[in-house]
C-alpha cells in the first residue's frame, strides 16, 4: 500500500478515535488501538497534540490562533494529527497537525 | 568551460518556491520543516526570533504589526515597515532577501548557488526590478538575473510539451492563492515578450474558501439553528464561535479541492450551538453548490481578459492558448469558464503551482554563468581579513543527552562570533525549528523531544547579513524515554514460534531485536493457522523463545508459552481468526504475554519471570519426536554417502532421543519435579548437535542451492515483467547479508522455499515448464501413489490437456497427482503452533 493511503488511514483512525470521544467500551478502544498497532508497523507514528501547551517553534503544527497571540498558548482543537514516518535514519515528518490554538478558558 | 545557473526562484507574493535545473530535468526543492515546496513569503518578528514561512503566517491575523506578507508589493517603493517588537525598520528589500535566504536553506544538496535567475511579475517596472535583484544580492547571490512570471511558464509548458517552437500569442492565466494575473504573450524577432498584462491584488483561492462557507455552510447552520448573524459572530475575534471559523475554513479548503475530482463532497463537523448543545453535522456540497458561489468571481476575471484583448485590439480566435498556472487553476469551472466565454482552448499540461518555478529553472539550466566556475558554488562563508575567521568562533554546549521528560534543556558558550550574529535550531525530522534568534555569549532553549527516539538537533549561525557562518558543531543527540541510562539492551532476539504452512515446519519471527533496549512492548495481529475444535486434544500454543531468529526453533530457549486447548474452549476457534498477541518485557525482564481472540471475545494473559521457567510437556512431546524424525532421515543420507563419522554422532543422538521419550512417557502433567525442565535442556543440546553435524557440508550445499536459485529467480521474474513480484522479491533478500553464513540449515530450506513459492506465480503460467512438471509425476511408477486407478486416469486426461496446450487443465491434474503421491518427502515437519507466519 503506498504511503499516501497509509497517510489517509491514520487520518481516518484518528478521525474515529475523536468520534467515540469518551465512549469507554473496552472492545472499541481495542479495535482502535489495533490500527494504530497496524499504522505502527506500516512505520507510521501517529500523535494527537490535543491538550499540548504551543509554541511558535513547532513546526509539526499548522495552527490556527483564536485569541489574542500572548500569553499561555494551547492546542484547543486537533483537525488532523501530526504524523511521522520511521525511517531508517530516524523519524520524518510526514504530515503537521492542523490544530486550533488558543487560551484556555 | 561554460556554466550555467542552474538556481531558480519564484519569490512570489503570497508563496515562494526555488529549484534547480540543467541536464534535462528540473528538481524543485522542499521545506525541510515540513517537506512543503512552497514557502508563504511572509516574515514574523517575534519578541526574541524571527519566524519564516508557515510559522509566521500563523500570527498574520493576530499580530498584525510585527508580521508582513504581501511585501511584494511594496518592492522599489520607499515604504519601510515599522517592527514593534524590535524598534527598527525594515524595507521590502530586507524582507525579500530574508524569504530568499530561507530557500537556499531548502537546498538539501549542500550547495550554495552564487547565481540565480529570479522571477518577477510582468507587471514590474524598472525600479521594482532593480529591487527585485538588490533583494537577491542582499540575500548573497552575486549574480541574479530576473526573469518575467508569464514568461517562465510558458517556458514549463513548452518544455513540457516538447514544443520545438512556440508560435503566435497566447495567455498566461495565473490564479493563485491570493492574487490574479494574465498577461499576453507573443513571439517577437525570436524573443518571448510580453506583451500586456492585467490584474487583481485581492483575488485568489482564499476568496472561493470563504465563499463556500459564506454562500452555503452558514446559511444552512444559521436556518437550522435559528442563529441571527451567524457569520458576523464567527469572524469575531472573541466570539463563541470563531473556532469554528478556522476549523470550518480548513474544511472549506477540502471541499474545494475535492470537488475539483468528484462531484459531491461531505464536510463533517460537530456543531454546538447557542444553548450549548452539540450535534454532528454532515453537510453534502455538490459541484453545482459551488460552482454557484464561485461563479460571478471567475466570470469577473475573464473580464480583466475581455479588455486586455480589446486594448490590444485583439479578439480571442487571435490567441492561441491560455495557459494555467496557480493552484486556484485545478477548479473545473476556471477552465470550463475560460473555454465557454472566450472560445480559446486552456492548456493545462503541467503542474500549475510549481509551473513558475519549473520553467525558470529549465531558463537557469540554459543560461551561462557570468561567475567563474569556482564562485558559482562557493562555501558559504568568505570571511574579511576584519572578520574573525569562521574558524575561531568557539561553542561549548550542554545538554543531558538521556532524557525521560518531553522537552530537555540546552545550553551553549560562544566566543568569538562575528558581530550581529544570529543562531538556529532545527530538530532533524522537520517537527521543531527555533527561529533566527540573536546570539548572545550564552544561549539557552527548551527543546521539544519526540517519545522513544533519538532526537538529533542541529545549531547553525548566521553572521549580520544573513549569511551562514561556517563552523565544526556537532549534531546535539538526545535520547528520550526508553533508551534511558537505566535501560538495558536485549542480549539476544526475542521470537515467536510461527508456522510455515506450506513447509509444515515452525520457523522463527522476532518481536524484540538483540540489543533493543528494556522496557519494550508490541502488538501483531496472527492469524490461526488450522482449526482448533471445541473439546479436542489440541491446542493453540504461543511460544515465545529467546536466541537467535535465524536459528532452529528447537535450539533456542523457551522463556514463555501460553497454551490454549480444545479442552478450554467455548466453541471451535476458526481457522483464519484473528490472534492479537501482545508483548511486554518489564526492565526487570519479567514478560507478559497477552493473546486476545476477538471471535470468541476472549482474553488470555500470562506473566513469566526469569527465575521461574514453564515447559509445556505436549510440546515438548511433538518437539523430541520431530527431532528424531530429523536426526533419523539426517543419518539415512550420511550412512548412504559413506560419511560414516558424521553418522556415528546422529546415531547417538537419536538413542538419547529414544531414551527421552521414554522418560518423558513417564511424567504425568501435573508432574513437580525438574525433570521436563532437564528433558527441555537436553532437547536444545540435541537440536544443536543435530543441526551442527548438518553444517559444514550439508549447509555450504543449501547455501549453494540459496545463491543458484536467487540468481535464477531474479532473471525470470526480471522477464516476466511484473515488477510487483520483483520488488517483493528483493525484498525477501534485503536481510540476506545479516544471516546467509549464520543461519540454520532449517532457516535456509525455508528461505528457499520462499523463493520457490513467489517464483511460483511465474512459472505457472508457462506453458514449458508446467508440461515438464506434469511429466514428472507421470512418469513415476504407478506404486507411489495412494490410488493407481485415478492416476491412469489423470495420466490419460492429462495427455489429452496437454495436446490441447491448456494449462489450467494439466495444474489441476498435477495437483490431484500430488495429493495422491505417498511419500510426499515431508518426514522433517512438525505439528505447528496454531499460528500462522
Amino acid at each position: 500500500m503506498s504511503q499516501q493511503l497509509w497517510i489517509r488511514m491514520a487520518n481516518l483512525v484518528f478521525e474515529l478515535e475523536k468520534k467515540l470521544g469518551d465512549n469507554d467500551s473496552p472492545g472499541l478502544k481495542r479495535n482502535v488501538q489495533r490500527m494504530k498497532d497496524v499504522l505502527d508497523e506500516a512505520g507510521i507514528l501517529l500523535m494527537n497534540p490535543m491538550g499540548e501547551p504551543y509554541q511558535e517553534t513547532r513546526t509539526d503544527l499548522e495552527a490556527n490562533i483564536t485569541s489574542p497571540a500572548k500569553g499561555g498558548l494551547f492546542v484547543l482543537d486537533v483537525i488532523k494529527p501530526v504524523l511521522y514516518a520511521h525511517q531508517e535514519q530516524g523519524k520524518a515528518l510526514l504530515q503537521r497537525g492542523v490544530v486550533i490554538v488558543g487560551t484556555r478558558s | 568551460m561554460e556554466h550555467t545557473i542552474n538556481f531558480a526562484i519564484d519569490l512570489g507574493t503570497t508563496n515562494s518556491l526555488i529549484a534547480k535545473g540543467g541536464n534535462g530535468s528540473v528538481t524543485i526543492f522542499k521545506n525541510p520543516a515540513g517537506m512543503k515546496m512552497t514557502l508563504p513569503s511572509v516574515v514574523a518578528f517575534r519578541k526574541d526570533r524571527i519566524l519564516i514561512g508557515d510559522k509566521a503566517r500563523e500570527y498574520i491575523e493576530k499580530d498584525p504589526s510585527n508580521v508582513f506578507g504581501f511585501f511584494k508589493r511594496k518592492m522599489g517603493t520607499s515604504e519601510t515597515f515599522f517592527v514593534p517588537h524590535s524598534g527598527t525598520f525594515k524595507t521590502p528589500i530586507e524582507l525579500s532577501a530574508i524569504i530568499l535566504q530561507e530557500l537556499k536553506n531548502f537546498i538539501f544538496t549542500g550547495e550554495t548557488p552564487g547565481s540565480v535567475v529570479i522571477t518577477i511579475p510582468a507587471s514590474f517596472d524598472t525600479i521594482q526590478s532593480n529591487a527585485t535583484k538588490e533583494a537577491g544580492y542582499a540575500a548573497g547571490f552575486r549574480e541574479v538575473l530576473l526573469l518575467q512570471e508569464p514568461i517562465a511558464a510558458s517556458l514549463a509548458f513548452a518544455n513540457k510539451e516538447s514544443k520545438e517552437e512556440l508560435k503566435g500569442q497566447w495567455l498566461v492565466y495565473d490564479l493563485g492563492g491570493g492574487t490574479y494575473d494574465v498577461a499576453l504573450i507573443r513571439i517577437e524577432n525570436d524573443e518571448m515578450k510580453v506583451i500586456d498584462h492585467e490584474g487583481d491584488n485581492y483575488f485568489g483561492g482564499v476568496d472561493f474558501d470563504n465563499l463556500i462557507l459564506s454562500g452555503i455552510i452558514v446559511p444552512y447552520l444559521a436556518e437550522k439553528y435559528a442563529i441571527e448573524d451567524l457569520l458576523v459572530k464567527m469572524r469575531s475575534a472573541d466570539g463563541p464561535f470563531n473556532k469554528l471559523y478556522y476549523q470550518l475554513l480548513y474544511k472549506a479548503e477540502e471541499i474545494k479541492i475535492a470537488l475539483s475530482a468528484h462531484p459531491t463532497a461531505e464536510m463533517e463537523f460537530d456543531f454546538t450551538d447557542e444553548q450549548g448543545r452539540t450535534s454532528e453535522e454532515y453537510v453534502t456540497i455538490t459541484r453545482d453548490q459551488f460552482e454557484g458561489c464561485i461563479r460571478d468571481r471567475i466570470l469577473s476575471s475573464i473580464t480583466f481578459i475581455r479588455s486586455l484583448l480589446e486594448r490590444n485590439k485583439l479578439t480571442p480566435a487571435a490567441v492561441a492558448e491560455i495557459v494555467l498556472v496557480g493552484g486556484s487553476t485545478y477548479i473545473p469551472l476556471v477552465r470550463n469558464l475560460l473555454t465557454k466565454e472566450l472560445g480559446i482552448p486552456v492548456n493545462a499540461s503541467i503542474d500549475p503551482t510549481t509551473a513558475v518555478v519549473e520553467g525558470a529553472a529549465w531558463y537557469a539550466g540554459s543560461r551561462s554563468s557570468s561567475l567563474a566556475a569556482t564562485e558559482i558554488e562557493r562555501p558559504a562563508v568568505n570571511p574579511s581579513p576584519s572578520d574573525p575567521s569562521p574558524s575561531t568562533v568557539e561553542v561549548r554546549m550542554a545538554y543531558s543527552k538521556n532524557s525521560k521528560d518531553n522537552e530537555e534543556y540546552f545550553a551553549a558558550a560562544i566566543q568569538n562570533a562575528p558581530e550581529g550574529s544570529r543562531y538556529r535550531i532545527g530538530r532533524s525530522d522537520g517537527g521543531y525549528d527555533s527561529g533566527l534568534k540573536p546570539l548572545a555569549p550564552r544561549i539557552n532553549e527548551m527543546l521539544p523531544l519526540l517519545p522513544n527516539t533519538v532526537n538529533v538537533f542541529r545549531l547553525r549561525f548566521f553572521d549580520a547579513k544573513g549569511m551562514p557562518v561556517a563552523a565544526n558543531l556537532p549534531d546535539i543527540t538526545i535520547v528520550q524515554g526508553k533508551f534511558s541510562i537505566h535501560g538495558q539492551p536485549l542480549p539476544n532476539d526475542i521470537c515467536l514460534e510461527v508456522d510455515d504452512t506450506h513447509s509444515k515446519v515452525t520457523q522463527l519471527e522476532v518481536i524484540f531485536q538483540r540489543n533493543a533496549i528494556l522496557p519494550l512492548r508490541k502488538t501483531t495481529t496472527k492469524v490461526l493457522s488450522r482449526t482448533i475444535a471445541k473439546g479436542s486434544d489440541d491446542q493453540l500454543l504461543i511460544n515465545v523463545l529467546e536466541g537467535s531468529r535465524y536459528s532452529a526453533p528447537q535450539t533456542n530457549l523457551p522463556i514463555g508459552f501460553i497454551s490454549i486447548g480444545g479442552k478450554d474452549l467455548q466453541t471451535d476457534l476458526i481457522k483464519g481468526c484473528d490472534i492479537e498477541l501482545t508483548f511486554e518485557i518489564s526492565e526487570s525482564r519479567d514478560i507478559t504475554v497477552t493473546a486476545y481472540i476477538p471471535m470468541i471475545d476472549q482474553e488470555y494473559k500470562e506473566v513469566f519471570n526469569p527465575s521461574s521457567r514453564a515447559v509445556n510437556l505436549s510440546r515438548l512431546k511433538e518437539e523430541i519426536d520431530f527431532l528424531r524424525r530429523t536426526a533419523n532421515s539426517r543419518l539415512n543420507i550420511l550412512l548412504a554417502n559413506e560419511r560414516y563419522e558424521e553418522g556415528a554422532v546422529l546415531q547417538q543422538a537419536v538413542q538419547d532421543i529414544d531414551a527421552m521419550q521414554e522418560k518423558l512417557r513417564s511424567i504425568g502433567p501435573k508432574d513437580v519435579t525438574d525433570v521436563k525442565f532437564q528433558l527441555d535442556d537436553q532437547k536444545r543440546k540435541i537440536a544443536q548437535t543435530i543441526e551442527s553435524v548438518a553444517k559444514g557440508e550439508t549447509q555450504t550445499l543449501l547455501r549453494e542451492e540459496y545463491f543458484e536459485k536467487k540468481e535464477y529467480y531474479r532473471e525470470l521474474l526480471t522477464a516476466s515483467g511484473q515488477p510487483e513480484l520483483l520488488r517483493k522479491f528483493d525484498e525477501m533478500n534485503a536481510q540476506e547479508t545479516e544471516w546467509i553464513n549464520t543461519a540454520s540449515t532449517q532457516f535456509l530450506r525455508v528461505r528457499i522455499k520462499e523463493m520457490d513459492r513467489l517464483v511460483w506465480e511465474v512459472r505457472r503460467k508457462d506453458l514449458h515448464y508446467v508440461t515438464w512438471l506434469y511429466t514428472v509425476y507421470a512418469m513415476k511408477p504407478l506404486e507411489a501413489f495412494s490410488n493407481p486407478k485415478e492416476i491412469k486416469a489423470l495420466r490419460a486426461r492429462g495427455d489429452e490437456a496437454l495436446t490441447r496446450k491448456n494449462i489450467d487443465e494439466i495444474l489441476t491434474i498435477i495437483y490431484r497427482m500430488y495429493d495422491l503421491l505417498i511419500d510426499k518427502n515431508d518426514g522433517e515437519t512438525i505439528k505447528g503452533t496454531g499460528l500462522r507466519g
